[in-house]
């Protein structure tokens, strides 16, 4: 076989596998997802940001360094003219968690004017093989959210 | 001479040539698939239906087909290595047997960046993910999969290489 022809074979080949690699993907579950909404109420304008804390145990609930994740943080704003969610920013970070087991991110200010406006706090963690998802809303003024996640426990024969 | 003969022979014979070369070709092509096969039913069975080949499956074969698959070891306690990194492995190995068998498992100057190129490939697509140009999550673990993976069967075309030179 020519050289020429090899070579066209390898970048279909690789072009190939890329797309078998793209279908393990998955459509992402944060920008296209709200939450249930509420009753709407007009509230005085506040600057909020989201402030997320991850922190990691093991069983006697000491701080360890493992796993690794990733925050996807939507803030969720009421439209003006109906009681429905507008997605106005969206974060998604990488979670790499410090030498004392802590992972801290804040977002940008955002102003917030209605009772059901939130932060929809999104993380997916994976540990000692193991993967979890865990959803948590901060509604109007409440800017704090905390993440304490254990190891699991070994596996025994 | 079955699939699976021809495989082993692959790995173990030093101077493949003198095999049916045909034969040889499709165990290798049968292999490359197998490898594939086997990180999609990982997929199929273990990971959320929210995946787009999930998704796909669901579509061909019918509404819940993944969830049906997914109940089905549902009782099983399958480790994570298993259902995360073995699937990237699995995909590597086969891409690099994959890039071998065109450049007929000859690593010279001509197949090396081609080589080069698929292993670049996979490992972006997971470095890729800790800076969210693609979706995912990186692991470590995946990555020291995949270069273990990809070096299985440059390990074994080098050792057939060195082999054959010297006989």
């Amino acid at each position: 076989m020519q050289n020429n022809v090899k070579s066209l074979l390898s970048i279909v080949g690789i072009s190939l596998f890329v797309l078998i690699a793209a279908a393990s993907f998955g459509p992402d579950e944060a920008t296209n997802t709200t939450v249930k909404i509420g009753n709407c109420e007009p509230k005085p304008p506040i600057n909020v940001s989201a402030k997320v804390n991850v922190l990691i145990i093991d069983h006697s609930g000491n701080p360890v360094n493992a796993g690794s994740g990733s925050l996807l943080i939507s803030d969720l704003r009421v439209k003006d003219d109906s009681c429905t969610y507008e997605l106005q920013d969206f974060y998604n970070e990488h979670v790499d968690i410090e030498p004392n087991g802590t992972y801290h991110f804040e977002t940008n200010t955002n102003q917030h004017k209605n009772s059901q406006d939130l932060y929809r706090v999104e993380l997916f963690f994976r540990i000692a093989g193991k993967e979890s998802r865990t959803i948590k809303t901060l509604k109007y003024d409440k800017s704090t959210v905390s993440f304490t996640l254990e190891i699991p426990e070994p596996e025994y024969p | 001479m079955s699939h699976f003969d021809i495989i082993v022979l692959f790995l173990l014979h030093p101077c493949y040539k003198s095999l049916d070369i045909m034969k040889y070709r499709i165990g290798v092509l049968f292999f490359i698939i197998t490898c594939l096969l086997s990180g999609t039913l990982i997929y199929a069975f273990a990971r959320p239906g929210t995946i787009y080949l999930n998704q796909w499956l669901d579509h061909i074969v019918g509404d819940n087909f993944q969830q049906y698959l997914s109940a089905m070891i549902s009782g099983f306690d399958i480790p994570g290595w298993i259902i995360y990194s073995l699937p990237d492995a699995l995909w590597m190995m086969a891409l690099i047997t994959l890039i071998l068998f065109i450049w007929d498992f000859k690593i010279n100057s001509k197949s090396i960046p081609w080589i080069f190129s698929a292993f670049i490939t996979g490992i972006l697509i997971e470095i890729f993910q800790v800076f969210h140009l693609i979706r995912g999550t990186f692991d470590r673990n995946d990555l020291l999969f995949m270069i273990v993976a990809a070096c299985i069967p440059l390990s074994f075309t080098l050792k057939n290489q060195v082999k054959c030179k010297t006989m």
